[in-house]
């Protein structure tokens, strides 16, 4: 398949896992596009509210939401973490690049490179080798994942090379397939999005 | 979890889900909806050389688990994983305590692991003063329940959301919307996240343990393994021997099946892959301390059993139960122990001994739907009789069997033991001798009320062959006919129906007398050794080699001479013959259908309306289309729905079980009322007895006919 083709699977097959696409003009794009996605969701629900502090409204799940917004991208290298946080200059967004156990309660948003994306299923592979990196796009309410088009594959077993790749760079390996949100059917078998993880996944294409 | 002294109090169990109205309305929808959601994801998928694959991936792997271990444990430790054998559960349990101790851990978040439910990992770990915190929904909903998990992949399934909301509105302490389920799984996202980071050791389960890279592999959709195996500063990975896998190819090839067949996803949100003790800020030299706990408990001797080794294929996606008409019924607490569905049955007693299967492996329907679904092709039903023949064997028989075995075995003394109570049967018979009159309990085995028994015909079958059989002079084929004793002394008619469309239709038909019972109630009661004998007596009592086929009109017994004889007698002197006798049998339905090219116009204009049963037995053997063409060939076919789904009788089951084949018949029997057919046509006499004998008793104005007779009136 030619990387056009693939990326017109992508453009069929994202919406019912359900992933949102974007594809970007260009990184600075990308990161725009992070940044309105934050800006616009209502403020992160705090799940481990701390007596005596200050929260925001209730959200509509009935818990008290922080009054702040964070995005992490814990995963960015120093020059593409500078260009985020010229994005996010003059919006009240707060930027984490570590630290993040300092914030299992809840933050808004994640930027995540991913290594590979299986079209098929719309799977993403993300080397989740740091720590930072795993609990980025776990305890953020909406996960973006960054794609590049070079690096789109067809069907699972084509990832047998990247995976090998990855479970076998030395030391110790965590890889991530991630196929949408978390979810659960365990009440009555109806689907729920976000039991643990992020209630939302962004996959943001990028040309290389 | 079926827990029970005996088959009393066994049946007790079964009344108590037969009465949750709840439960049955879910399994019924979600039996209708698996079907149809399975197909829709393997669309364009060949399907059998996936489950090919996967049979061939865990056979090779199971042969050489051992060497695989080791190969996993050496890669496993150069990247700071402890790697642990345990032989047994209690051993595991023991392994696991100490690891949290010598870590000086409280509390333990777990993510879902059956092979965790399987040595009682929570409880013993709770005896060891250790918090446990199931982090899965459906098993923290359990949990807080103390209750098992009813399904491998939805443990929760049996509840309602308002029982949902009832336990949150506790836990909470404060009252929780009962019927918004999304808040509901918000409620569990606040809750579990303190315990996530709280906790100080995390145990997760295992779906493949790949020995090349000495990573494990595990697949779910909540999440919440990532944060176990993230969060806390202990890990400890428990799996059994036989999710071992050789490469990352493998597993890859796997998981193209396990979430479609689970839960008809292409896959899972998640599949997480971990090799070596990963960064940790928490743990010491900020790294995890990291521990995999492999379990034997019986493992590395079933690989050696033939009979059993093919259990080690299962990869836990819980599709057996997903189609299966008991589980279907009653759910998984009342079928599995802790492993659920028809793998259930056969892993109760392979890991959880014969105290806890002895009644729950007879509740098998021998339907086959299991082995038709599984991720591996196991071929289930043929484990549950295995399993049911070495209790025999183990405990000895018991009278019933006994009895049947000794009759069974001489097929004289089987034949003059009919015609005593074809003479005897008199007084006890109504509606003109077709039907036996309602019995006591104490003689059927159980309430048979929910259906009319039929009486012996006056003449069998082999009594009116000669005066029926009019040979061509220049046969197309010559066939014998295997009769099976269902329709040689009680439903003749229906062989005579089949001799004369045959007839007609330019073949030569013979019956060979020296024939018997094929042997198949005698496999599922367990019965070896008198189902050897029967076996053995057919295959030599006709000679393959003088017919073009050898037709039977019941579709169990040409599945068992078909599949399970070439099996049954591999290694005896009759294995050659076999081969040749199986390869000639062949069901009538399709012998008429692929033989002679039959037209609308071959048949009489019938006003007729039917509906079609498909015997399990058939369609398993990928006889689906054949008879419907044949249907709108020879009346007016208005399908019903569920047409493909077992009638409930299994022989023996329905007098086992009579409580499960009277819900089950009689849903058949709602199903083609409702099509509004006259005429529900099948192709086997065991399942025209139960329809049969349900529409009687129910007096509905469905009757029940074999294809034979269809076409005997029909045809021109």
């Amino acid at each position: 398949m030619t990387q056009d083709q693939l990326v017109e699977v992508l453009r069929k097959k994202a919406p019912a896992v359900p992933a949102s696409l974007y594809e970007a003009k260009d990184f600075e794009d990308a990161l725009q596009y992070a940044v309105d996605v934050t800006e616009k969701k209502r403020h992160c629900e705090m799940l481990m509210p701390v007596a005596g502090e200050t929260y925001g409204p209730e959200s509509e799940n009935g818990f008290p939401t922080l009054t702040e917004r964070f995005i992490a991208a814990p995963g960015l290298s120093d020059e593409e973490f500078a260009a985020l946080e010229a994005k996010a200059a003059g919006t009240d967004i707060n930027l984490l690049r570590s630290g993040l156990r300092s914030h299992l309660g809840g933050f808004d948003t994640s930027i995540t490179w991913a290594d590979a994306l299986v079209t098929d299923s719309v799977t993403c592979i993300v080397n989740s080798n740091r720590e930072e990196v795993r609990l980025g796009s776990m305890i953020a309410e909406v996960s973006i994942m960054l794609v590049k088009k070079s690096t789109l594959l067809n069907r699972l077993e084509d990832a047998n090379t990247i995976m090998l790749d990855l479970l076998t760079r030395g030391g110790a390996s965590y890889t991530a397939m991630i196929t949408g949100p978390s979810r659960t059917a365990d009440i009555e078998r109806v689907g729920a999005l976000g039991v643990h993880g992020p209630l939302e996944l962004h996959i943001v294409l990028l040309e290389d | 979890m079926a827990e029970h002294k005996n088959m009393k109090e066994y049946h007790g169990q079964i009344q108590e889900a037969l009465d949750d109205k709840f439960l049955r309305a879910t399994l019924d929808k979600f039996a209708v909806d698996y079907k149809a959601n399975r197909a829709r994801i393997f669309e364009g998928w060949d399907v059998p050389e996936l489950v090919n694959d996967v049979a061939n991936i865990k056979d090779n792997a199971a042969q050489h688990m051992m060497e695989l271990f080791e190969q996993f444990k050496a890669e496993a430790e150069k990247r700071g994983v402890h790697v642990h054998l345990a032989a047994t559960g209690e051993e595991a349990n023991r392994i696991i305590a100490r690891i949290a101790k010598d870590n000086n851990c409280k509390t333990i978040i777990k993510s879902k692991s059956m092979t965790a439910e399987e040595i009682h990992l929570n409880p013993a770990l709770e005896k060891e003063g250790f918090r446990v915190v199931e982090t899965d929904l459906g098993e923290w909903i359990i949990q807080n329940r103390n209750e098992g998990p009813s399904h491998m992949v939805m443990p929760a399934i049996h509840l309602s959301r308002y029982q949902v909301a009832d336990l949150f509105s506790e836990i909470t302490k404060k009252q929780q919307d009962r019927e918004d389920i999304q808040k509901m799984v918000k409620v569990a996202r606040k809750e579990l996240r303190a315990e996530y980071v709280n906790a100080d050791m995390g145990i997760s389960g295992a779906n493949f343990a790949v020995a090349e890279a000495g990573v494990v592999g595990t697949v779910t959709n909540e999440g919440n393994l990532r944060l176990v195996t993230t969060l806390p500063r202990v890990h400890v990975i428990l799996a059994g021997l036989e999710k071992l896998i050789p490469t990352v190819a493998d597993a890859l090839r796997c998981i193209q099946v396990l979430p479609r067949n689970a839960t008809a996803q292409a896959i899972t949100s998640y599949v997480t892959w971990i090799a070596g003790a990963n960064e940790c800020e928490v743990g010491p030299d900020g790294k995890k301390e990291m521990h995999i706990v492999f379990l034997d408990n019986g493992r590395s001797k079933i690989v050696q059993d033939p009979a059993f080794k093919d259990i080690l294929r299962c990869v836990r996606c819980g599709a057996c139960a997903n189609v299966c008409p008991v589980y279907r019924l009653i759910g998984g607490h009342k079928m599995g122990y802790v492993y659920i569905g028809a793998v259930g049955l056969a892993l109760t007693y392979l890991y959880h001994g014969a105290d806890k299967a002895r009644s729950l492996v007879q509740n098998c329907i021998g339907c086959e739907a299991c082995k038709n679904v599984c991720s591996a092709g196991i071929d289930l039903p043929r484990i549950t009789r295995e399993i049911r023949s070495r209790l025999i064997k183990d405990e000895g028989n018991n009278a019933a069997g006994g009895v049947m075995s000794m009759v069974m075995k001489d097929r004289s003394r089987f034949h003059n033991l009919l015609k005593f109570v074809k003479f005897s049967q008199a007084p006890l018979t109504t509606k003109g001798g077709r039907f036996i009159r309602h019995l006591p309990e104490i003689l059927t085995g159980g309430d048979q009320t929910f259906r009319q028994l039929p009486a012996l015909a006056p003449k069998s079958f082999r009594q009116l062959f000669k005066s029926v059989v009019k040979n061509p002079s220049n046969p197309k084929f010559t066939v014998a006919i295997f009769s099976g004793c269902a329709q040689d002394f009680i439903y003749p008619e229906q062989l005579v129906a089949g001799v004369r469309v045959l007839n007609k239709l330019g073949v030569a038909v013979e019956f060979p007398e020296k024939q018997s019972c094929c042997g198949l109630p005698l496999e599922m009661m367990g019965q070896r050794e008198a189902s050897l004998e029967v076996s053995s007596q057919n295959v030599n009592g006709i000679e393959p080699g003088k017919y073009n086929a050898i037709i039977t009109l019941c579709s169990s017994c040409a599945g068992h001479l078909k599949h399970a004889y070439p099996e049954l007698l591999k290694g005896t002197p009759d294995e050659y013959r076999t081969k040749i006798f199986a390869s000639k049998v062949m069901n009538f339905t399709d012998f008429i259908y692929k033989n002679f090219d039959l037209k609308p116009e071959d048949f009489k204009p019938t006003t007729d309306k039917v509906c079609y049963h498909s015997p399990c037995h058939l369609r398993n053997a990928g006889i689906v289309d054949e008879p419907r063409e044949l249907l709108k060939m020879a009346a007016t076919y208005t399908p019903a729905v569920e047409e493909d789904t077992c009638c409930g009788f299994g022989g023996t089951f329905s007098i086992k079980f009579p409580e499960l084949a009277a819900e089950i018949g009689r849903k058949k029997i709602e199903n083609g009322e409702a099509s509004g057919a006259d005429v529900m046509i099948t192709d086997c006499p065991g399942c025209v007895m139960q329809l049969r004998g349900v529409a009687t008793a129910k007096d509905s104005a469905l009757k029940v006919e074999h294809m034979a007779e269809l076409l005997a009136r029909t045809m021109k």
